[in-house]
């Protein structure tokens, strides 16, 4: 348990410590997790193999990977793990300091589509459905996917052209104040 | 019943369909809704991917503004009632947290189905049918935020709850057992990942199918929205025409219940459920 307080990874990512590196440590590599996991097919890392990296401290190889992204938080590993262990616990931890660290990754449109849906709700309290879509395609470039789908919905009336101002807006921005993406 | 009422910010966009069934359902059941006020986002599936203290802090301002108002508070969208029930239990753990928002948990946060699975609202809704599902093949998908993570939702079986199964069986539809009840539908990844979003979902569209229901139900906007508006590119990468309406377990209560408005929330679907309803004459 001590030493695994002191674990120093190689970067910018510190290992799993205290609560989260004592749960971990549980894991017996029974695989249960990644035989469950939807989208195992498409990682490069399985989640017991995310869980041992993240024992031993190697977290760079997780902050690498595509699997960092591609973990839908969907839960089903934690549900099933013997040990009470939630990969999605262990990935949190390490996308939080990626994304603080502004690290650059693999898959970057899935931190780029959180990052925006957060400022959305800084700026207004409430997340703005459309002014989100908006922004993302922005940064990402993609302009012309779900182009059709996303006037259909409009017409459908299901997006509103202007947002909602809640009075709540500003404890919403105090509360950004206490976080990495002031 | 008086509760305080969390919509969240989907229920006031692209869901309102879920909204409004949802307190239509709730009133014809004697339940009064009183919005929260000045409520603010929960954070929902992104908070948590990218800082702590925002996947925390953000609900927990919720959860003070509600217990002020002494009256538990239920959160229709599976999503903020997570994250609501999350931050609970966090501010339990954390002392720091705490001092942030003191929220004592003197209330109680309630999911939609929690709610109307209540034995009392149970028997009260079965006893207020008037038109009864009859013929109606549905397949109740939960999804992953409806059980998972089990040890903040504590369901009753996370790998196979029964209480949309048994209030569908309480409007009287033909409930049909299948395997994907609980397989994520990739709604996390929608606009991020799309090409592996409609794998995973055609998977779950292919079993309704196999087993022949007429409509998927669920009380998840993710899911809904995920599944409704993604069978027209499954359609055209598959060759084969997807058309089955994933509907909310609100919009059929409002049906059983012979709410007439019920038509004007499945203009909202991409692939509308009218035609299928009208077909077993339910609307």
């Amino acid at each position: 348990m001590e030493q695994s307080n002191m674990r120093a990874s190689s970067g910018k990512v510190t290992a799993p410590a205290g609560e989260l590196a004592s749960v971990i440590n549980g894991c017996y590599q029974c695989g249960k997790c990644s035989a469950g996991c939807p989208v195992a097919s498409e990682m490069d890392l399985l989640p017991h193999q995310m869980v041992r990296l993240g024992v031993l401290g190697d977290v760079e190889r997780i902050v690498s990977s595509q699997s960092i992204w591609l973990c839908l938080t969907c839960h089903t590993c934690g549900a099933r793990c013997p040990n009470g262990i939630d990969v999605p616990a262990l990935l949190d931890h390490i996308r939080h300091q990626v994304v603080a660290g502004k690290i650059e990754t693999q898959q970057p449109q899935v931190p780029a589509f959180h990052t925006t849906f957060m400022q959305n709700v800084r700026r207004f309290g409430r997340v703005h459905e459309l002014s989100l879509v908006g922004m993302y395609k922005m940064k990402t470039k993609t302009w012309f996917a779900d182009m059709k789908l996303g006037l259909e919905m409009f017409r459908k009336g299901k997006m509103h052209i202007m947002p909602k101002f809640p009075f709540g807006n500003n404890a919403v921005k105090e509360i950004f104040k206490k976080s990495s993406l002031k | 019943m008086e509760l305080s009422y969390y919509p969240g910010c989907t229920l006031t966009g692209s869901a309102q369909e879920l909204n409004e069934s949802f307190t239509n359902a709730a009133s014809a059941l004697g339940i009064t809704l009183k919005e929260l006020p000045d409520w603010t986002c929960c954070g929902a599936s992104s908070a948590h991917m990218v800082d702590a203290y925002l996947e925390s802090a953000l609900p927990a301002r919720d959860l003070l503004l509600a217990e002020e108002l002494a009256r538990d508070v239920v959160a229709p969208c599976a999503a903020c009632h997570l994250r609501l029930k999350a931050a609970a239990h966090r501010i339990g753990e954390d002392e720091a947290l705490r001092r942030d928002f003191p929220f004592k948990g003197e209330i109680k946060v309630l999911s939609g189905l929690e709610l109307f699975h209540r034995d009392e609202l149970r028997a009260a809704l079965k006893s207020k049918v008037v038109k009864p599902l009859e013929g109606l093949r549905v397949v109740p998908y939960y999804g992953c935020l409806a059980v998972r993570p089990p040890e903040i939702l504590q369901p009753a079986d996370p790998e196979n709850p029964m209480e949309m199964d048994r209030l569908l069986e309480a409007l009287g539809a033909e409930v049909l057992d299948w395997p994907y009840k609980t397989d994520c539908c990739g709604g996390s990844l929608a606009l991020t990942r799309t090409d592996l979003v409609l794998k995973l979902s055609r998977k779950l569209l292919d079993m309704a199918l196999m087993v022949d229901a007429d409509v998927m139900v669920t009380f998840c906007p993710m899911c809904q929205a995920n599944l409704d508006t993604r069978q027209e590119d499954i359609s055209r990468e598959t060759g084969h025409a997807y058309q089955i309406p994933i509907v909310y377990l609100t919009e059929l209560m409002g049906v059983a219940l012979g709410n007439p408005q019920a038509r004007s929330w499945f203009g909202k679907h991409l692939v509308s459920p009218e035609r299928i309803l009208a077909s077993k004459g339910l609307i």
